[in-house]
């Protein structure tokens, strides 16, 4: 053998070795990271979750709108007691994250449980963004009453823990959707201002055209002559 | 001219029962039921036009284009929910929830072109309100165990309709015999024509 040839497979033998004991940790690497995938919407959850009950964090009754026990084709208030701090987001976030996870009995569900609220925020003008996990569109039964149900708990629930809200718009997975699920419109932001404190809705309103920008198209043209 | 919406189509399957492989989905229910209300609405006089006649994945605002295109009618859009009272059917129209949370919709900001497009529905609010209103009743009597009045709901596809506009939703995929569904295309063609000639009698009434 050459003494090129020993130096090589001397090198080979060197670099093999290296490998095997390299190999232990980069295992434990990928073990690790597979982990971190596997926790990510739970650890999501961790970071949204409202603050510790700790003795500062005094729990108050809030109403939550979870589907009634006698008639899940209606919502029925439920004052629940809950940690829910001072601070507007930090109550919001309390409120929603109880309707999701804390319904007495999972019938009583209007938003799937898979749901994650991934993020809420209040702009200056204090409307609300609230932005789901698209668990809320596709574990939703399908259907305008189901839907409706839905987006008036969540409406409901935010109002009644955070009255200053005035508008919410709600996002699913970070984008504006067209459909909850299929059905009902949640392209546009809702107004809480015209929501009365508690009780059943007064008069119909028609859809509200305050909320568009000068220099925009109004309503449309008058009503085609209704003529067979 | 009445224009019947079957919902959904193609790969939008809409609501579906729990066995969703073999089970029962609302695009082809309402589809059938639609094509028996046609066959009934027709031989009683009246125009219709359907805004899909097979399985396809329509746009909603190809549906509505179908719609907006015609000069005067009734827009009709036929869905089964999830859940609900089986054999039930309940009319929508366009607006602030009732009855649940009154949270008013505010409709998204219109292109600067000014087409209002997104906002067709909004000066028929109080029509399809009132159509709906005479609709929900003779729903009631045909459909037993349906409500008596009609609720309001954004729903996305009757915000882009220039006619007096509603969506019937009847209750629902989970029902183990949807051919106990598909026998509501009678009554349903039967309380839309007579909705429909009261409308006309008290609009006429009007000043």
């Amino acid at each position: 053998m050459s003494r090129a040839l020993r130096i090589t497979v001397l090198l080979l033998v060197l670099a093999v070795l290296a490998g095997l004991l390299e190999l232990p940790a980069l295992r434990l690497q990928v073990l690790r990271f597979e982990r971190q995938e596997q926790n990510e919407e739970e650890a999501r959850r961790e970071v949204i979750r409202p603050g510790p009950e700790g003795q500062e964090q005094p729990r108050e009754k809030v109403a939550i709108y979870w589907l009634s026990a006698d008639d899940p084709g209606q919502l029925a208030a439920v004052e629940t007691p809950l940690a829910m701090g001072t601070e507007p987001v930090e109550r919001a976030r309390a409120a929603l994250e109880s309707l999701i996870t804390g319904a007495p009995t999972p019938e009583q569900r209007p938003l799937p449980a898979e749901t994650t609220l991934l993020a809420f925020y209040l702009l200056p003008d204090e409307t609300a963004v609230a932005d789901f996990s698209d668990a809320l569109s596709h574990r939703l039964p399908s259907g305008i009453a189901t839907e409706q149900l839905a987006l008036d708990a969540i409406t409901r629930t935010l109002h009644a823990a955070v009255p200053q809200v005035r508008r919410l718009r709600i996002l699913i997975d970070g984008r504006e959707a067209e459909t909850l699920a299929g059905h009902v419109d949640v392209s546009g932001a809702f107004d809480l201002t015209l929501m009365p404190p508690s009780g059943p809705a007064a008069a119909p309103a028609a859809p509200s055209k305050e909320q568009k920008p000068a220099g925009k198209a109004e309503a449309p043209a008058e009503p085609k002559p209704k003529s067979r | 001219m009445v224009i019947l919406d079957p919902a959904h189509g193609g790969a939008d399957s809409g609501a579906h029962s729990e066995a969703a492989e073999e089970g029962t989905v609302e695009k082809d229910l309402v589809l059938s039921i639609a094509l028996a209300m046609r066959r009934e609405l027709e031989r009683q006089g009246a125009r219709v036009v359907l805004t899909r006649q097979t399985d396809t994945d329509v746009s909603i605002n190809d549906r509505a284009a179908v719609a907006n295109g015609i000069g005067g009618g009734f827009f009709v859009s036929l869905h089964v929910g999830s859940r609900g009272p089986a054999n039930t059917a309940e009319t929508y129209s366009f607006g602030t929830p009732h009855g649940g949370a009154p949270a008013a919709f505010v409709p998204r900001p219109v292109g600067i072109d000014g087409v209002p497009w997104e906002d067709a529905q909004a000066v028929y609010v109080i029509p399809s309100r009132r159509f709906a209103e005479l609709l929900q009743v003779e729903l009631a009597q045909k459909l037993p165990r349906s409500p008596d009045v009609p609720q309001f709901a954004a729903v996305r596809q009757l915000r882009v309709v220039g006619h007096p506009a509603v969506a019937i939703e009847l209750s629902s995929v989970a029902e183990e015999n949807p051919e106990s569904l598909q026998k509501t295309a009678g009554p349903l063609a039967g309380a839309l024509l007579r909705a429909i000639a009261a409308y006309r009698q008290t609009a006429e009434g009007r000043p």
